[in-house]
């Protein structure tokens, strides 16, 4: 099969699993202005950002000559559950029919077509390989995100600006070329921090530092083509950054049944109960409880994305202006949309992040004071 | 004194009116309902809400606003799902949250999360709701029953008329039930082509029975309990060979019918090409653009008949079916 995927965050694992399996891969390009255009163009007028930009990857991925389309679907109440099926229909209207293979969660009633999904994904490699790819694939994502973690906070700090930026494009590269067996993890991970610790950083006193969260809708979190590259502005003013949205955390939480793990999610849920009592659907909740999480470990202020027009993040953006002043932590709300103009976001990305210095050393300044 | 308690007229009010105005009047409190929707109460609801959200849940928000120095309690539930594998949309189930974080100095809400999905039953969600207004169970639960019963005389469908008329025109008008209900929000869209001498069916009109062998049919299981009466509607009206024409009532910025609305719309073409008109309702008073675009609808369904030749001007055949 010629199989493609969207993009959500690294294209590495993705890749990887499906090389594994023995398919040809077409990655398709990054977001750009092109694939919004083109996804915006053919998209229904409401339908939330992620539909339009997926559906814009989906027809330049076609261009390239993929036959089939994996991604992951869902079940409620959220609109991404029912994305693949209209995205579908559009496509054929287009003349550019394509296969979808969409892995719904089987807890809701779905196993048949799980299964058949997991069938034709492994194709003709036998289920010894295919766990073993899964596994190597497991430990891939695990490891790029504590590597991407690390340079997050790196990157506040670097001498040379976009340090940071060249040697995540390095260790992705390693990991997507070098990497084809368990037993090659751990040699490419030691040689990944290596390439890590020779960034050149100064980094201030402890009083100096900022962090901030970034919470919100897990598409517009991840896939940093389509958030302005926020990890990098924000690493540029000198920011300690943390996602709530990491590709590992998703995987434990949807993917790995409870009894075997508990994920770091759960605990975040239950934060959120205060504000958000049920599941709304989306990530309106982890968001709410990753703000607290993030009070709790002493972040500075937290920027919230969401895509123009989601309904669960929505319910979040109302709610959070009373967290914000119950917690007394700056929150800033950016609702992402095919407008790709920096300045204006940028503006405000800066004036918070003055806010929040002037903040922390105001507080500084007291404390000096009352301690004379 | 009796307590008062206020129930917002928007949004899933104009389904379950009869079951809770019962329920609570069995439990010995007065019942206050906000007015219809007019011009205060959008202009009140458009300020206090996200400048993202639907339509109808800024107008809720203006109904709140509205009760809230009148009475001693407000009605906001908590709906998450209502039929098995099913929830409304997130807005719904999230309403109480906003409703609570927008509008300040509200009154004690009445909250509770019905979730038939999860729970199975209705009757836990409803009875919760009950002990924040009087603690005797059983009475409580008397008045669900008597509620239930309510809901079920209000459950027999209208007959829908099947045969095809020669001299009058059916027109089926789906949507959202409070998009079709509230004739401010809407601009008396019925009235209107009903004065035009038109027969309105509505999607509220369907029962499940009718629009379960078409949906399905529908290759992925709806997981809105509205998209489901939206789709099944248009699917069942499409199918109607007395039905001349589909008028699809939609709102800004409303996410079920993001989805919803492009696969009726290709499965209408598919199927029998009728006149369709999709309206999306906003907060603009001004009716003349609706005008327009309604007349020339109507217009076309009565040439169609009257005058279609069945050779358009330009290209293939326009409306031949």
């Amino acid at each position: 099969m010629i199989v493609s995927f969207p993009h959500m965050g690294s294209p590495v694992p993705y890749k990887k699993i499906f090389e594994c399996l023995g398919h040809d891969v077409i990655v398709p390009p990054v977001p750009s202005q092109r694939t919004i255009d083109m996804g915006v163009k053919y998209s229904p007028e409401f339908a939330c950002f992620p539909f339009k930009v997926l559906l814009g990857t989906y027809m330049e991925a076609i261009e390239l000559g993929a036959k089939v389309i994996i991604s992951s679907g869902g079940h409620g109440p959220c609109r991404a559950g029912f994305y693949s099926e209209v995205q579908q229909r559009i496509l054929q209207q287009l003349n550019m029919s394509v296969e979808f293979i969409i892995f719904d969660s089987p807890n809701h009633g779905g196993y048949q077509d799980f299964w058949h999904n997991l069938i034709r994904l492994k194709g003709k490699s036998s289920w010894f390989h295919f766990m073993r790819s899964v596994n190597l694939v497991y430990h891939m994502i695990h490891i790029l995100d504590q590597l991407e973690r690390q340079l997050e906070i790196k990157r506040a700090y670097e001498v040379v600006p976009g340090t940071c930026s060249k040697t995540w494009e390095k260790i992705q590269e390693d990991f997507s070329n070098l990497v084809n067996v368990s037993k090659d993890l751990k040699a490419i991970e030691n040689l990944s921090k290596e390439r890590i610790e020779k960034i050149n950083v100064e980094v201030p006193g402890e009083d100096e530092k900022i962090r901030i969260g970034i919470v919100g809708e897990i598409y517009v979190v991840m896939e940093k083509n389509v958030n302005m590259k926020l990890e990098e502005k924000l690493g540029a003013l000198g920011v300690e950054v943390e996602r709530s949205q990491y590709l590992s955390h998703w995987v434990d939480y949807n993917m790995i049944p409870k009894w075997i793990k508990h994920s770091h999610e759960e605990a975040i849920l239950k934060k959120g109960e205060k504000y958000i009592e049920i599941n709304i659907g989306g990530h309106a909740k982890q968001t709410v409880g990753h703000i607290v999480d993030y009070k709790e470990r002493g972040f500075d202020g937290i920027i919230h994305l969401m895509p123009f027009a989601c309904l669960p993040e929505l319910v979040s953006q109302s709610i959070i202006p009373r967290i914000s002043q119950e917690l007394d932590i700056p929150v800033i709300s950016f609702s992402i949309d095919e407008q790709t103009g920096l300045a204006n976001n940028l503006t405000r990305i800066e004036a918070f992040v003055d806010l929040i210095r002037n903040k922390k050393r105001r507080l500084i300044y007291n404390k000096c004071v009352a301690g004379l | 004194m009796t307590v008062r308690v206020g129930i917002p007229k928007g949004l899933l009010f104009y389904e379950y009116e009869s079951f809770w105005r019962v329920f609570f009047e069995s439990l010995g409190v007065e019942v206050i309902f906000s007015p219809d929707t007019n011009k205060d109460i959008m202009k009140n609801g458009l300020k206090l809400c996200e400048e993202e959200a639907c339509l109808p849940v800024k107008i809720f928000h203006g109904h709140v606003l509205e009760l809230a120095d009148k009475v001693d309690m407000l009605f906001i539930p908590r709906i998450r799902s209502l039929h098995y594998r099913e929830y409304y949309c997130p807005m719904i189930c999230g309403l109480p949250e906003m409703v609570k974080n927008s509008v300040s100095l509200l009154p004690s809400v009445i909250d509770d999360t019905i979730d038939y999905y999860k729970h199975r039953y209705y009757k836990g969600g409803v009875v919760r709701m009950g002990l924040k207004i009087s603690s005797d169970q059983s009475k409580i639960k008397k008045a669900y029953c008597k509620a239930c019963k309510g809901l079920q005389n209000k459950n027999d469908y209208q007959k829908i008329p099947t045969d095809k008329n020669e001299k009058s025109y059916t027109i089926a008008i789906i949507g959202h039930t409070y998009n079709l209900t509230d004739h401010y929000m809407n601009m008396n869209l019925i009235k209107k082509i009903k004065g035009e001498g038109f027969q309105v069916l509505t999607s509220c009109m369907v029962s499940c029975g009718k629009t379960q062998p078409y949906l399905s049919k529908v290759p992925k299981r709806i997981f809105w309990s509205c998209g489901r009466e939206i789709l099944g509607a248009g699917l069942y009206y499409m199918h109607q060979q007395n039905i001349d024409g589909i008028i699809y009532v939609s709102c800004f910025g409303c996410g079920v019918d993001s989805l919803i609305e492009p696969y009726l719309s290709q499965q209408l073409k598919k199927v029998r090409p009728i006149p369709y008109l999709v309206i999306s309702l906003d907060e603009h008073t001004g009716e003349a653009g609706l005008n327009t675009r309604l007349e020339a609808f109507l217009d076309m369904i009565r040439w169609r008949r009257s005058c279609a030749n069945h050779i358009s001007s330009y290209g293939g055949n326009l409306y031949s079916c």
